[in-house]
């Protein structure tokens, strides 16, 4: 193993570690766990957008896909009789399947237009989900969502999923398997041929790739996780109410697209570090209430205008300029 | 009662076709989707509300007021927030800068106007009565008002020389260039011109609806469904795409009920691009 590549595991596993001792470091406070399973559901759907990113398309509607997988994922349970982890991994293809099917026209179109298009269906999802009264409680909301069932383990005994520290667990655990599949995807032949459509679309048409094929397999793969993401938010919310002010209103998905920016699209631990960043300072903003947003609106700006690479990039640069010329260069 | 409706309802297509123009000059000139349009359509509303309320002037006189003042607020962006360098990401950058502005402007009004619904003075009191049903008199100003902005920018864009270098740097930036027009004078005055043309909108909606400091999401996604459905940089694709979606917003509703209305403008535009992938009147 490379000195680099050991390093990368020392990190993963100091992570992982303090990920599991979060709960007790938190002093096992509700609110502030309930803000960390938060935290990895962004994760999630920020990491599945810069999938899409890595075709230098930005989508402006993921939570429209977060929206497929939680109504799907709780409908599977109260109304198709499912149990929770196949109705979970049902709502990430169903979200999957969705995108297939917007795929074709959508990625014809490129650039600003790509965008437009998903914020609009995005919107246009959670006004199906906020009218369509039968399927969804239309306005009043879906109410009464189970929780994922208890199930028994070798050490601890039976757990049960209906209060939160239990319920960050399971978050962790399927955040972790996604953030492994989505890494090991870049990492693929798939990832390497995403890269070359990014960086030359019609010479690799011409060498014989596929390129609307492999955007909408990338399209796909991107709202299977934000599906993922979905349903464990509906099973943790145990409700979900499609309002403009909702989770699932255009704001959210704005705001996925500014973690992202904020901690650099160009590094797979970007996501991660944008939503965190963001995260805690705008809980540590909710005492003052109105002004929340627009200091997370400067950051923003001021990020994307002068540090072009995001948070990361600002790491890269440290780290650049300590070891001196012919350091690593990120993004 | 039918008239009634299909007024307000071709009203309020007239506010979405102005914001609309804005938000498809400003993204065929300057390459960025402007996610704040929305939010000075709501500042130059607030804007015409605070002039007539607590300076007591004329309505008519405050819009055109509001209007230079968010031309202006326009350049400011333009100069400082919006115009392209080489280190930035041409896309990403301005989708980002416009999203924190959006989220600043928001929750500046919040913090600055308070969420209570407010309104402009009326333009007009009263209603006509036309083929048995009446017709609010203020409605048919703002329609006629919408229309006179939408004909007068027609005819700076094919008759004035500001308007033909515009024309030209939207269809061939680096033409233009050539022909020595300046790409960021260009920016500039359809940054101001979109913002100006917003902050009418937004007067206009003033005096129909309510002002709060959410009003603008709404517009500026009915506005980005016109491009959408026209085509980028075009005034017909911009004009036909609102009165599109003014039919599909007014009719679908009532045959089809909500859900349907909701999903149909999206069926409509996966349609279109799939027959044309540039719109219905976009061009490459």
């Amino acid at each position: 193993m490379s000195k680099k590549g050991r390093r990368n595991g020392f990190a993963l596993g100091a992570a992982a570690v303090l990920a599991l001792l979060m709960p007790a470091i938190l002093a096992h406070n509700e609110y502030l766990i309930s803000v960390l399973i938060l935290i990895l559901l962004n994760v999630l759907m920020v990491s599945s957008l810069r999938t899409i990113a890595l075709l230098r398309e930005i989508s402006l509607g993921h939570v429209g896909f977060g929206l497929i997988g939680s109504y799907g994922s709780a409908l599977f349970m109260m109304k198709g009789g499912l149990s929770f982890w196949p109705a979970l991994l049902a709502s990430g293809l169903l979200s999957a399947a969705v995108a297939l099917a917007l795929g074709y026209p959508f990625l014809r179109v490129k650039g600003i237009y790509f965008s437009i298009l998903t914020l609009l269906t995005a919107e246009t999802f959670r006004l199906v989900a906020f009218y369509w009264r039968g399927l969804t409680g239309g306005t009043m909301g879906l109410v009464g969502i189970p929780a994922p069932g208890p199930i028994a383990l070798p050490v601890v005994g039976i757990v049960s999923f209906d209060e939160t520290g239990a319920y960050y667990y399971l978050t962790l655990v399927t955040f972790a398997v996604c953030m492994a599949a989505l890494y090991l995807t870049e990492r693929s032949h798939l990832g390497f041929t995403w890269r070359a459509i990014k960086n030359g679309e019609e010479i690799s048409q011409s060498v014989g790739i596929n390129v609307i094929g492999y955007k909408v397999v990338n399209f796909a793969i991107a709202s299977f996780f934000a599906g993922i993401a979905g349903s464990l938010f509906a099973h943790y919310q145990r409700s979900l109410s499609a309002d403009f002010t909702s989770r699932f209103g255009v704001v959210t998905s704005i705001y996925l697209v500014v973690y992202m920016v904020v901690g650099g699209q160009g590094s797979f631990l970007g996501p991660a570090i944008g939503t965190i960043v963001l995260t805690v300072i705008s809980e540590w903003a909710r005492p003052m209430k109105e002004y929340q947003p627009m200091i997370i609106g400067a950051i923003a700006i001021l990020v994307v205008l002068f540090m072009p690479g995001g948070l990361v990039g600002l790491s890269n640069l440290v780290k650049r300029k300590g070891r001196g010329p012919g350091g690593a260069r990120g993004t | 009662m039918w008239l009634q409706a299909v007024v307000n309802g071709v009203a309020l297509g007239w506010l979405y076709i102005i914001m609309a123009l804005g938000l498809t000059w400003i993204l065929s000139i300057m390459g960025i989707l402007q996610l704040a349009h929305g939010e000075v359509y709501m500042i130059g509303a607030y804007v015409v509300y605070y002039l007539c309320s607590s300076l007591g002037l004329n309505v008519y006189l405050s819009i055109l007021i509001s209007m230079v003042v968010m031309a202006a607020f326009g350049i400011f962006l333009e100069r400082f927030l919006f115009r392209a360098r080489a280190d930035r990401d041409p896309v990403l950058t301005p989708i980002v800068v416009s999203t924190g502005l959006s989220l600043i402007m928001t929750s500046g009004a919040v913090a600055g106007f308070g969420l209570y619904e407010k309104s402009v003075p009326r333009l007009l009191y009263g209603s006509i009565r036309i083929f048995g049903g009446a017709v609010p008199k203020d409605r048919l100003l703002a329609i006629a008002f919408s229309a006179a902005a939408l004909l007068l920018l027609f005819f700076f864009l094919k008759r004035s020389r500001w308007g033909q270098a515009i024309m030209a740097s939207a269809q061939n930036r680096e033409g233009a260039l050539l022909r020595g027009i300046n790409p960021n004078q260009m920016a500039m005055i359809s940054m101001a011109i979109g913002c100006a043309l917003a902050a009418l909108a937004g007067a206009l909606a003033g005096s129909i609806l309510m002002l709060q400091p959410y009003m603008g999401s709404q517009p500026m996604l009915k506005g980005l469904v016109i491009i959408v459905l026209g085509g980028l940089g075009s005034l017909a694709g911009a004009f036909v795409g609102g009165m599109l979606l003014g039919l599909i917003d007014g009719v679908i509703p009532v045959i089809f009920g909500p859900a349907a209305a909701a999903v149909a403008p999206l069926i409509v535009v996966i349609l279109i691009l799939l027959i044309r992938p540039t719109g219905m009147f976009g061009h490459e």
